[in-house]
């Protein structure tokens, strides 16, 4: 922002730190995000919620597919933290279902499709030509359709099945984004010096690909995988909400809303545990993801296309 | 003095809240006039605090900056102004030239309508009056056809073209002051002599007082009245720029001007080396910044930091033993102190609070002690004939069409013989660095053949195992490139940066020498767990050379070593470079822009022009009497770092932009005749209508000339034009 | 200019094909309409329900690749097949599209304009508490998916209306069935309607155009052509606008295409949840109807609309960036 000696000056200081060097960069990188007091937040937050949907359900005695038959929509209480539904189910525990069933389907989704996105998008980038437009063609064709579209159309086929191929359909109609965006970053570093220099030296395309390319990407894919996780939440519940994702007897945050959305005037606790909480993690994850990126991007000095901004200086 | 200054700035402090809440003082008493009329440079390299100075002068430092001290425009105190008032001066009183004018300049206007609104902000004018005034203005500064280029926008100007419309635009309003911030950094040689005519014009037509902000003493020496050294935030010396020159008062501006190349010294003169490198501002302690790589620093230096005290009429150092009256440029008691020492292992984080100069004397170099003489002349260890590299060009981002073609190598011949070094000059897209990859890459030529180390590449890529075949070639070709930080892998460390040619090439044990390799360079051995952010510039430069030499190459490709450090650790990096060639035997291929440089390393030299080679030949031979017209207007360009000869001797400026290689598809005539012409200051004043005929149709061949061993492309080397051009020659 | 925009323009149609071909694909492979007559009640004989599903092209003992091939017959001489209640999907798409494409317009135009200006004023206030309470704002906008939104935004609709004691905003349908008086009166009542929902596209929009435009201004903040136009005499203010945000503006223009398969898949929610009969309730009434030749259909319109988006936005972009020009 200023002139090169006030970034120079700023670099140096922030090199010269007495740390170990291995652990350099690692810290520098903690340090930054536990400055960003809404990243934090979102990283406290984002653990309770895990700890909540795996600890949750066994602190309460009703089991998400348990009836009361004594209790039928009545408000929260002792007996039913949460309050009861239409046909006497616990909210609690059915929430505490959901919550746990969307975070595990987000969390591998996400880690899945940004893995997809980094094997396809570094492969095209690096390699250029012939497999670089058949790729990417593949991805504009992908992404000529919302992949809500497509998950809601083929969602009949997992009906009835486990969600794992719930799962990685979720992954499979999400990771082209992602792959357009590392394909640019690896053509540009392909162009960097250091990957010359590799080359030059006789270095394996694919060892380039392993050792240059990807550790150079690793903030990006990182921080990726975290705003995916968010992403595939939202997808996850959107597509659960109209009945084309998770499949009754199980629920999921976005069933729990559905069903509670009609009643959410009169019998609103069908309908805001699971709202504050599907709201509470997306944002969570989003602050996190956030809060790396920021914290990634001022310690890199090095790839990072991500058009994020730095601190004023 | 003081009384017709039209900026004063007076002891200027500058600081911005650092890491940890302790202030970084970019600038620490800064203290300078200008009149009207004269020149002032600033001078230091990065981080000296030059440009944050002149950035706080105009209050353009982000709100973050706490800037104290005085800075006075006609006697007006501008610090503490706030935004409306200091607009009124920006741009009409004070006008500012930056460097790197593509991103200087917003890339959605046209030229015409950037100037013509620099004109609305001050004057009520029309926009036809000011588009009007605007093209005036582009007219003066050089730039052809100025009603049409007007209506351009930046990214289709060339980068000197650029620099003109920056400076059309900060003397749009009549300024009295002009700061040029590095205004000819980022621009080749003979477009850097062109924008320094058009600011001298500048300087003319308004009567300005210009403050030029650079690292090059050469442009100094010839442009300015006056200078001020700056180091580590603070001015060391001030003086007239011939008393400056002649007689340094500070050991940092004397190492400065010794650790120089210079054209006009001889070739494998060993340069003075100036240890470490400059301190980063976090750790600044309380001697005097430049103690610790100060070979006159005494037990004094490293508690006190100096004042800068008047020492002669408009003349002040800050140094305690200026009074002492030491033989600065000489070097302290014979020639084997500190300052000949090569490391620039700076004491960064390991000893900067004492400060203390306990480098370990660095490769030991056994400096007479004679190893044999390269076997010059012996097998050649490159050779490239007719080398030829066109690309397709296509336009446009969106839809690619190919409209022509990018002849970026176009029949270049080189050889190298073991252990000699053969430099590759030209300007930015003469082909230097596409010849270069072309031979690296080791594939099979375009046109022509490349023979490395005996083996031809064509062969080299024919049958099944190329990979495998090609191994052996690679491990005796290394490169070294530029910026190092950008060649070494930020995500690994340097142990493991040396360790992958070795590993590539199947040595198992990788530990040893990864260590010999450091101490080869004058690192030590404990560097191999750090990364190269951690590393000074010069010191990344010598782990990228260790990394060249780990497979004990026999020829090293050097592409700019130098270009991207600071002024004072380049000379340890020649010096170095030097040690390992007469050491190891190495060949080098030595590509550079900075024909000053190539003066000191080069027994050969190949003039590159377009493509192809205008003149080659011994270095010494084509130094002293250039023959092709091109490599003279070259030569003629490189400032020298010596006032008195710099304003006495006769320029060559040569007109227009560098030549690009692009033949548009369908422009025969592109490819007639000598392509150098249309620049050529030679054809220009030949007189004979069939010489000039012999221009227009005959490309030229490289021919012999004089004696032995040199060859150039004109068809009129004895056709000699005594002053080619007279400087003053704008476009 | 002429010639990209007719190469684009058939790359488009090329990938509008294919992806409609898929689209048709999928539904017909992994839809069922037999079991959507199966379930009637009382079943209906088999042979009579595959009389319908062979008049229909539906049947699914008809080999695929048959189906397919009447089907892409029919869609290259403009006819998109029967609903799976034996209605026309061209007359049924031309009824809905109109409904859609007024949410669209309306979600992004305003959408954008918002998050534009607030992206701006986030940027040049960064770390001031307006940018933060922008930045959270758009933070938990983003972070609520839309049907949440939606039924949020309905549930607060209720409130004001019932706290004004009349229906200030309808949130219900198009138009009040019925209403009688003038055109003028009509339109009022058009627009009541159009709020609430159009606000449930047009938050998320704002919330992501505020995102990209407070980044892309911050990059352009640090820019040297600022520093350029300040050092000329402008003051902050015309600089930041005429210079900054002019030239943050350019990465908006990609924006635009990627946003338009969000905001399609968002309208479906909007439709379904304020009840307005456009293409995405349908889609969503298709798949449950297993209507294989619906779902081509919205298929379709989807494709075609975000290659228009991608369209506009190289012409936006063009137009913005003269650097890509020529």
């Amino acid at each position: 922002m200023t002139a090169e000696e006030l970034v120079l000056a700023q670099e140096e200081s922030a090199m010269t730190a007495p740390e170990p060097v291995t652990l350099g960069r690692g810290r520098i990188v903690l340090r930054r995000f536990l400055r960003r007091k809404l990243a934090v937040a979102g990283l406290v937050i984002l653990v309770l919620m895990f700890a909540l949907a795996f600890i949750g359900p066994y602190l309460s005695s009703w089991n998400y597919k348990d009836q009361d038959y004594n209790n039928f929509l009545t408000g929260p209480s002792a007996t039913h933290w949460f309050g009861t539904t239409q046909i006497g189910s616990d909210v609690y525990a059915q929430t505490m279902r959901g919550l746990q069933k969307s975070l595990i389907i987000g969390l591998l989704a996400a880690v899945l499709s940004t893995g997809v996105a980094g094997i396809v998008g570094a492969t095209a980038g690096y390699f250029g030509g012939w497999t670089d437009r058949v790729l990417m063609w593949f991805v504009d064709l992908l992404l000529v359709l919302p992949s809500f579209l497509i998950l809601a159309i083929t969602s009949p086929l997992f009906h009835g099945r486990t969600w794992l191929l719930f799962v990685i359909l979720l992954a499979a109609f999400n990771w082209m984004v992602t792959a357009r965006m590392v394909r640019g970053l690896a053509r540009s570093l392909r162009e960097r010096e250091f990957v010359t220099a590799a080359e030059v030296m006789g270095v394996h395309p694919l060892r380039i690909i392993t050792r240059h390319l990807l550790p150079n990407m690793a903030s990006l894919l990182i921080i990726d995988a975290t705003l995916n996780v968010g992403g595939t939440i939202i997808a996850e519940t959107s597509l659960s909400y109209f009945g084309f994702g998770v499949q009754p007897p199980d629920v999921s945050l976005g069933t729990i809303i559905a069903d509670g959305t009609d009643s959410a005037l009169n019998y609103p606790w069908l309908f805001y545990p699971a709202g504050v909480l599907l709201i509470l993690t997306v944002m969570a994850v989003a602050f996190v993801g956030d809060g790396l990126r920021d914290a990634m991007d001022d310690a890199a000095g090095t790839a990072s296309s991500t058009s994020t901004p730095g601190d004023a200086a | 003095m003081s009384d017709d200054a039209v900026l004063e700035v007076t002891d200027l402090h500058v600081s911005f809240p650092g890491e940890k809440g302790r202030p970084l003082a970019a600038v620490r008493g800064l203290s300078y006039q200008v009149r009207r009329g004269e020149t002032l440079a600033i001078v230091g390299e990065s981080g000296s605090g030059k440009s944050v100075s002149s950035m706080a002068a105009i209050g353009l430092l982000p709100t973050n900056a706490k800037v104290t001290g005085s800075v006075r425009f006609r006697g007006r105190e501008l610090l503490g102004l706030n935004d409306k008032e200091m607009s009124r001066i920006r741009g009409a009183g004070i006008a500012m030239v930056f460097q790197d004018p593509l991103s200087a300049l917003t890339p959605v206007y046209r030229v015409g309508e950037a100037i013509a609104a620099a004109i609305r902000v001050h004057r009520e004018v029309t926009s036809d009056a000011a588009m009007r005034r605007a093209v005036e203005l582009l007219e003066l500064v050089g730039i052809p056809d100025p009603a049409r280029r007007a209506l351009a926008f930046p990214h289709e100007f060339s980068g000197g073209m650029r620099q003109r419309v920056m400076i059309a635009m900060a003397i749009a309003n009549d300024p009295d002051v002009i700061i040029a911030d590095e205004p000819t950094t980022a621009l080749d040689v003979t477009v850097q002599a062109q924008i320094l005519e058009v600011l001298a014009t500048a300087k003319q037509a308004t009567g300005a007082a210009i403050v030029l902000i650079t690292h090059d003493l050469g442009v100094v020496a010839g442009f300015a009245d006056r200078a001020a050294v700056m180091y580590a935030g603070r001015p060391v010396e001030t003086a007239a720029v011939e008393e400056l020159f002649a007689a340094p008062k500070m050991p940092y501006t004397a190492g400065l001007l010794s650790s120089l190349p210079r054209l006009d010294a001889g070739r494998g003169v060993r340069l003075r080396s100036i240890p470490g490198a400059p301190p980063s501002l976090a750790e600044l302690g309380a001697g005097c910044p430049f103690a610790p790589r100060c070979a006159f620093a005494v037990d004094l230096c490293r508690t006190t930091e100096p004042e800068l005290l008047e020492i002669g009429q408009g003349r002040a150092a800050a140094c305690h033993r200026t009074g002492e009256g030491l033989d600065l440029m000489a070097g302290p008691s014979g020639d084997s102190g500190l300052a000949d020492q090569d490391s620039d292992t700076a004491p960064e984080a390991a000893s900067d609070a004492e400060g203390a100069p306990t480098e370990p004397e660095a490769p030991a170099k056994p400096e007479a002690a004679a190893v044999a003489e390269p076997i010059v002349g012996a097998e050649p260890v490159l050779t490239v004939r007719d080398l030829i590299k066109h690309h397709p060009l296509t336009k446009g981002s969106i839809i690619r069409r190919r409209i022509g073609t990018v002849r970026a190598v176009d029949g270049v011949s080189l050889d190298i013989a073991a252990g000699t070094t053969l430099a590759l000059v030209g300007e930015s897209g003469s082909g230097k660095t596409t010849t270069v990859m072309e031979i690296l890459r080791l594939r099979t030529p375009q046109g022509g053949s490349i023979s490395v180390l005996g083996q031809d590449l064509e062969a080299l890529n024919q049958g099944r195992g190329v990979r495998r075949r090609a191994q052996p070639v690679r491990a005796g070709i290394a490169a070294v490139f530029q910026d190092p930080l950008a060649s070494l892998d930020p995500r690994l460390p340097v142990g493991d940066l040396l360790a992958e040619p070795l590993r590539t090439h199947g040595h198992g044990k990788t530990a040893g020498r990864v260590r010999e390799l450091l101490e080869m360079v004058g690192l030590e051995a404990s560097h191999a767990n750090r990364f190269p952010r951690e590393f000074s510039g010069g010191q990344r430069q010598r782990v990228a050379i260790a990394r060249a030499l780990a497979l004990e190459p026999r020829l090293v490709v050097l592409d700019e070593p130098v270009s991207a450090l600071d002024v004072s650790v380049r000379a340890g990096i020649l010096n170095l470079l030097a040690d390992l060639q007469r050491e190891l035997g190495l060949a080098y291929l030595f590509v550079s822009h900075d024909l000053a440089v190539v003066r000191h390393v080069a027994d050969r030299v190949a003039v590159l022009n377009l493509g192809r080679i205008v003149e080659y030949g011994d270095a010494d031979s084509v130094f002293e009497d250039p023959r092709h017209p091109y490599t003279r207007a070259l030569l003629s360009a490189v400032p020298v770092p010596d006032p008195v000869v710099e304003r006495q001797r006769e320029r060559i400026v040569l007109p227009g932009d560098p030549p690009s290689p692009v033949v548009l598809d369908g422009d025969a005539e592109a490819l007639r005749g000598c392509r150098f012409r249309s620049r050529c200051p030679l054809y220009a004043a030949l007189e004979k209508p069939e010489a000039r005929e012999l221009c227009e149709s005959t490309d030229p061949a490289l021919t012999p000339v004089g004696d032995a061993d040199r060859s150039a492309a004109c068809h009129h080397l004895d056709a000699w034009v005594p002053a080619l051009v007279q400087s003053g020659t704008v476009a | 200019m002429g010639a990209f925009l007719l190469r684009r323009i058939v790359n488009y149609l090329v990938l509008i094909t294919l992806a409609t071909c898929l689209g048709y694909l999928l539904a017909a492979s992994s839809l069922s309409p037999r079991e959507y007559f199966a379930q009637r009640q009382p079943p209906p004989p088999v042979a009579s329900v595959n009389a319908t599903l062979n008049q229909l092209n539906l049947n699914d003992k008809t080999p695929l690749e048959d189906r397919f091939a009447h089907w892409a017959k029919g869609v290259v001489t403009g006819d998109l097949g029967k609903t799976i209640d034996d209605t026309s999907v061209s007359a049924e798409m031309g009824r809905r599209m109109g409904v859609t494409l007024r949410l669209v317009l309306f979600g992004t135009i305003s959408g954008a304009l918002v998050g534009v200006a607030l992206g701006f004023i986030s940027a040049i206030r960064q770390y001031r508490p307006s940018d933060h309470t922008i930045t959270f704002l758009s933070f938990l906008v983003l972070s609520t998916p839309v049907f949440l939104l939606a039924v949020l935004l309905k549930i607060g609709t209720v409130k004001i209306n019932q706290a004004a004691g009349t229906t200030l905003l309808p949130y219900t349908g198009e138009t009040t069935a019925g209403l009688a008086g003038g055109w003028f009166r009509h339109l009022v009542d058009r627009g009541q309607h159009l709020v609430v929902p159009t606000l449930s596209l047009m938050l998320g929009q704002a919330a992501l155009f505020s995102r990209y435009q407070r980044s892309a201004m911050l990059d352009v903040l640090g820019a040297d052509y600022i520093r350029t136009a300040r050092a000329t005499g402008m003051r902050r203010g015309p600089a930041l606008v005429k210079h900054g945000l002019r030239t943050a503006l350019i990465p908006m223009a990609t924006l635009f295409a990627y946003q338009m398969g969000m905001l399609l898949t968002g309208v479906t929610f909007t439709e379904k949840i304020f009840g307005w009969h456009g293409m995405g309730e349908w889609f969503v009434d298709s798949i449950g109807r297993q209507d294989v030749n619906a779902v081509a259909a919205m298929v379709l319109f989807t494709a075609v609309l975000i290659l228009i988006a991608g369209l506009l936005s190289d012409i936006a972009h063009a137009l913005l960036d003269p650097r890509v020009r020529d």
